[in-house]
């Protein structure tokens, strides 16, 4: 299904993929297969950012990721910082609905206020991150154009290199993005990012991918800015799926109220 | 059973222990057990040239191991180049980057043998590292199983795993999906540092089982010889996992753990982010025979050789220290400016603790302190912050203490935002929301779904927090012989600077309700409000009214008829009003108005008397250019709605707004505000530039101008024009 809970998932699962054979209908059947990848029903995660760039001082932001699939194209989010202390409680809530645009709001403990916010912000940067909002967000494959272009083998893993390109330009910040299709766990182990041009502006690569209570899971990836050099691994420490977490984890009283989560937090439950 | 079983495999086994590798061969071996992933992969490259399909498993046991590193480089680049070096030479290195210090390690192994440790750091050595050769012990072994035998494999659909949803669009198949249902048990010896592997689901044709056990029946690894003995129950068997359940395990305990398919039972799985199970070399090229299958059964990839070390990033505790700094100096130009210099601190630590889901508790107290050029005393000031306990259910919440509570949507200037203590001892240069201080009440909030009543009542009543008569930014401005919002003129300056100001602090806050909704597409609230405004009304003193009506140029006969000059009166007031939020061409529009029934104002005569208000503020906030710049417009207005003739202004109108932008990847920030009056010429306009890259500290240079008419807030504030640089931290 989607995976807007686990930021590492969102980005390495957020473009839509294909696995071999070349027709676009192929294409687009693959497409629909990664959307629909097995993620649970719900999750909650615990991991953290580091925002690294040559010469300066590494910068980390950890936080918990709770996700809920309340239909096929409903999905619910909630994104809690926990680090550094002056964005930590700030938290972060999505629903995004197919029947109408999605809403967000921000939780600011420094203005102990829920705001709502336009959720169709894509360009900006997510915490200093190298993640565009874009990258957070549930996007469905059948908004892009995609096709095949060919298999290669990346880190002597075989994959399926997918071309996707969004059918309405001003849909996306991006105008292209080149994914590398790892079949067996329907993720991409590598995407490159353009935005005009031949060469891609950011690059995403997965590290570490392991199976949790059955269902495959990026633990550890990096996103690099080709031009700046500046990176942001994000690395997934906690997991827990299938938790049956409650429609009120999703509400903007969680939102400002950080003590509501605390039982569904992933580390108590994965460690004795 | 077992033993049986053990007794017929060893007939077959042939165990063979050469240098560092280890790995056991049965009569058709199908594994091979190795130490080092390099080994491993060397095995899989052989196997394949003979025509035999491989797939590599991992398990980790505890053991004490040393990792061998080189470095440190500040160069990745410099770091791969010498990395390929020792390759040549031989030795299994890999890039690594280490995180405390920002720079890249080379890692020259893992080693449990005391010997190959030795001869590689020698060999190190005699390559001329041997200033840069790091050892760092840990206690996890990563053994390599090449599984010589292609998995089962079987057809899946995209409802692999059954509780996710179905797509309503169609149905695709995935081709050629690995799924294994069996089960894998792993019992783990500590002190022998034996494994037992044994399968519980039954066994389907051709398949197998693989048993280790600490008993001399199955596999024993022996840290001495360095073997370990494979003992199979069938021929063929295979050392598979449970595709549908956990599959990284770490044996890490001296307790027995054990691995099932039952969920129940994976709560006892411990997750450990440092062992790397399957390192592959960074290579790009087509695809090609050499591709290694990634089976179901693995249980982990690790794909990049330069993955990060791990973070000491724990998850929050009940316990929640803060500590807030900020210490700033300043110049303030303007040559009438009452000092030259100001400069201000403060500190705020707060502790908050929650001991269940439902209790709180937080405690809080600040430090301010400031000194400015012209008075020869510093100015320190302890406050208490929030302190509270708080109940709450899956309902309600119930918050007894000081609190901060800040309603309504819109910065700066919220009309319904009348139940917070304002803070001016800085005037306007903090931001709005640190413009607070705690008020105590009993505040109750309960909540459905997505609304949420909100009522609070505040049996004492807390006045803003106002700077000394003497401070810059004094209210009352005694020095000067100013007040703020009025004029100044020679009679009202002696009554300041001479006169004796009463101020109000009896009394209860009031009481105040509010009801808010998240609804689609747009977000409301309802307020209604008995309460007193924090921030002071000033009033004649009815003696001293009396005097200056009869005598209007002698303001000291005015000030001798009273003790008390001046009045800081809080009226109560009804507050009814409300907010709206929507989305609208990506703009966020917020909408905030309210009446008031009750806001002091003078009169021709100096009386004061209290009149009707509405007050409104409609904002725009969006994303220039869909970038990481934030810009928040706002439209404010104010109007006392009487006919009377009033020394104060009726009619008040404003553009405010915010700006912030983040720059060189959110390093530097620039924060702007500025307000500029509409119908009086009142100017404000500040702007920050901080260095955020080295967190949690913050270093900032700030400029805040002010101009204006006498009577406005640029006017009243003029020669605070201020140049300030600080440092701030959060910890």
């Amino acid at each position: 299904m989607k995976f807007i809970s686990c930021l590492v998932f969102i980005v390495c699962t957020g473009t839509t993929s294909v696995v071999y054979g070349a027709s676009s209908n192929d294409a687009l059947q693959l497409a629909k297969q990664l959307y629909d990848r097995p993620d649970g029903k719900d999750r909650a995660s615990f991991g953290y950012m580091v925002l690294t760039e040559a010469g300066h001082k590494p910068r980390v932001r950890a936080l918990y990721s709770y996700g809920k699939d309340k239909s096929y194209y409903d999905i619910w989010s909630l994104i809690r910082f926990t680090s550094p202390k002056d964005i930590e409680g700030t938290g972060l809530l999505t629903r995004d609905e197919k029947s109408a645009d999605s809403q967000q709001w921000v939780f600011l403990p420094a203005l102990k206020r829920v705001r709502k916010i336009a959720s169709s912000r894509k360009g900006g940067r997510f915490v200093g991150s190298d993640l565009f909002y874009e990258d957070l967000q549930n996007r469905i494959y059948t908004k892009d154009q995609h096709k095949i272009l060919g298999e290669e083998v990346i880190n002597k893993l075989p994959t399926t290199i997918l071309e996707s390109i969004p059918k309405n330009a001003r849909d996306s910040v991006y105008s292209k993005r080149l994914s590398w299709i790892h079949r067996p766990s329907l993720t991409a182990l590598r995407i490159d990012y353009y935005q005009g041009g031949s060469q891609p502006i950011k690059r995403l690569t997965v590290n570490k991918l392991a199976k949790k209570q059955g269902y495959w899971t990026v633990m550890e990836s990096v996103v690099k800015d080709l031009k700046t050099g500046h990176s942001t691994v994000m690395r997934i420490k906690h997991i827990a799926y299938d938790q049956n977490l409650p429609d009120s984890l999703f509400t903007t009283q969680t939102l400002e109220d950080p003590a509501k989560e605390v039982a569904f937090r992933p580390s108590s439950i994965t460690k004795k | 059973m077992l033993l049986t079983t053990t007794c017929r495999i060893l007939l077959g086994c042939t165990v063979f222990g050469a240098g560092g590798m280890l790995w056991a061969e049965a009569t058709l071996p199908p594994y091979r057990v190795f130490l080092t992933e390099s080994e491993a992969l060397s095995e899989v490259e052989k196997s394949r040239n003979l025509g035999v399909r491989t797939n590599i498993t991992t398990q980790r046991m505890k053991r004490v191991q040393t990792q061998l590193f080189i470095g440190p480089y500040y160069n990745k680049r410099s770091a791969r180049r010498h990395a390929e070096k020792l390759q040549h030479q031989g030795m299994p290195a890999i890039v690594t980057l280490d995180f405390s210090s920002s720079q890249f390690l080379i890692r020259v192994g893992v080693y449990s043998d005391q010997q190959r440790l030795s001869a590689y750091t020698s060999q190190l050595h005699r390559l001329g590292y041997s200033n840069q050769v790091q050892q760092q012990k840990s206690y996890f072994q990563t053994l390599y199983v090449v599984t010589l035998h292609s998995p089962k494999q079987k057809t899946a659909t995209t409802e692999i795993v059954d509780n996710n949803e179905p797509s309503p669009i169609n149905e695709v198949v995935l081709a050629s999906e690995e799924m294994v249902d069996d089960t894998l048990e792993v019992i783990s010896s500590p002190t022998s540092d034996e494994i037992i592997v044994t399968h519980s689901a039954p066994k389907e044709e051709g398949e197998r089982e693989l048993i280790v056990s600490s008993k001399e029946e199955a596999v024993t690894l022996d840290e001495d010889d360095e073997q370990i003995i494979i003992v199979e129950q069938s021929a063929d068997s295979a050392l598979t996992a449970d595709s549908s359940h956990e599959e990284e395990i770490i044996i890490e305990s001296d307790e027995e753990l054990t691995v099932s398919s039952e969920e129940e039972l994976s709560e006892s799985i411990i997750v450990d982010e440092e062992s790397e199970e399957i390192i592959v070399a960074a290579e790009l090229g087509p695809a090609a025979d050499e591709a290694i299958v990634v089976a179901d059964s693995d249980m982990e990839i690790v794909i990049d050789q330069e993955t990060l070390a791990d973070l000491d990033v724990g998850t929050p505790s009940a316990f929640d220290p803060s500590l807030k700094l900020d210490v700033s100096g300043g110049r303030l130009p303007r040559s009438k400016s009452l000092s030259d210099y100001y400069f201000y601190s403060l500190a705020l630590a707060t502790l908050q603790y929650q001991w269940s889901n439902q209790w709180e508790v937080k405690t809080g107290l600040r430090l301010d302190a400031s000194k400015q050029e012209d008075i020869s005393r510093s100015d320190f000031s302890l406050d208490y912050a929030e302190n509270y306990i708080r109940y709450r259910t899956d309902h309600y919440r119930l918050t007894l203490g000081s609190q901060i509570v800040l309603w309504g949507i819109a910065d700066e200037v919220a009309p319904t935002d009348q139940v917070s203590v304002q803070d001016l001892t800085q005037g306007i240069v903090p931001r709005w929301q640190d413009r607070h201080r705690a008020y105590p009440m009993i505040r109750w909030e309960y909540f459905r779904g997505d609304s949420k009543w909100d009522v609070l009542w505040m049996p004492w009543f807390r006045p803003a927090e106002i700077p000394d008569d003497e401070h810059i930014w004094a209210v009352a401005n005694k020095a000067r012989g100013t007040l703020f919002g009025f004029a100044p003129n020679p009679v009202q300056q002696v009554l300041v600077q001479e006169g004796h100001i009463h101020r109000e602090k009896s009394g209860s806050g009031g009481a105040g309700m509010r009801f808010s909704q998240k609804a689609e597409g747009f977000d409301y609230s309802l307020t209604a409000q008995r309460i007193r405004r924090s921030f002071p009304y000033y009033q004649l003193s009815e003696p001293v009214r009396q005097s200056l009506l009869i005598n209007p140029f002698d303001p000291y006969s005015a000030i001798a008829q009273s003790d008390d000059t001046w009045l800081e009166i809080h009226p109560y007031t009804w507050i009814v009003g409300g907010d709206l939020a929507f989305i609208y061409k990506d703009i966020t529009w917020r909408f905030e108005g309210a009446y008031s029934s009750d806001r002091p104002a003078t009169e021709v005569d100096l009386s004061v008397n209290n009149y009707p208000s509405y007050d409104w503020v409609f904002s725009g906030e969006f994303y220039p250019g869909d970038g990481d710049d934030r810009l928040n417009l706002q439209l404010v207005g104010s109007y006392l709605d009487t006919d009377d003739k009033l020394i104060d202004r009726k009619r008040l109108y404003y553009l405010n707004g915010q700006y912030e932008g983040l720059y060189a990847n959110n390093r530097w920030r620039w924060r702007m505000r500025f307000n500029h009056g509409l119908n009086l010429h009142d100017d404000f306009i500040s702007s920050e530039i901080a260095f955020l890259g080295w967190e949690p500290h913050e270093f900032y240079w700030a400029a805040h101008l002010f101009d204006g008419s006498p009577r406005s807030y640029g006017g009243y504030y003029k020669n605070n024009t201020i140049i300030n640089f600080g440092w701030r931290g959060e910890f």
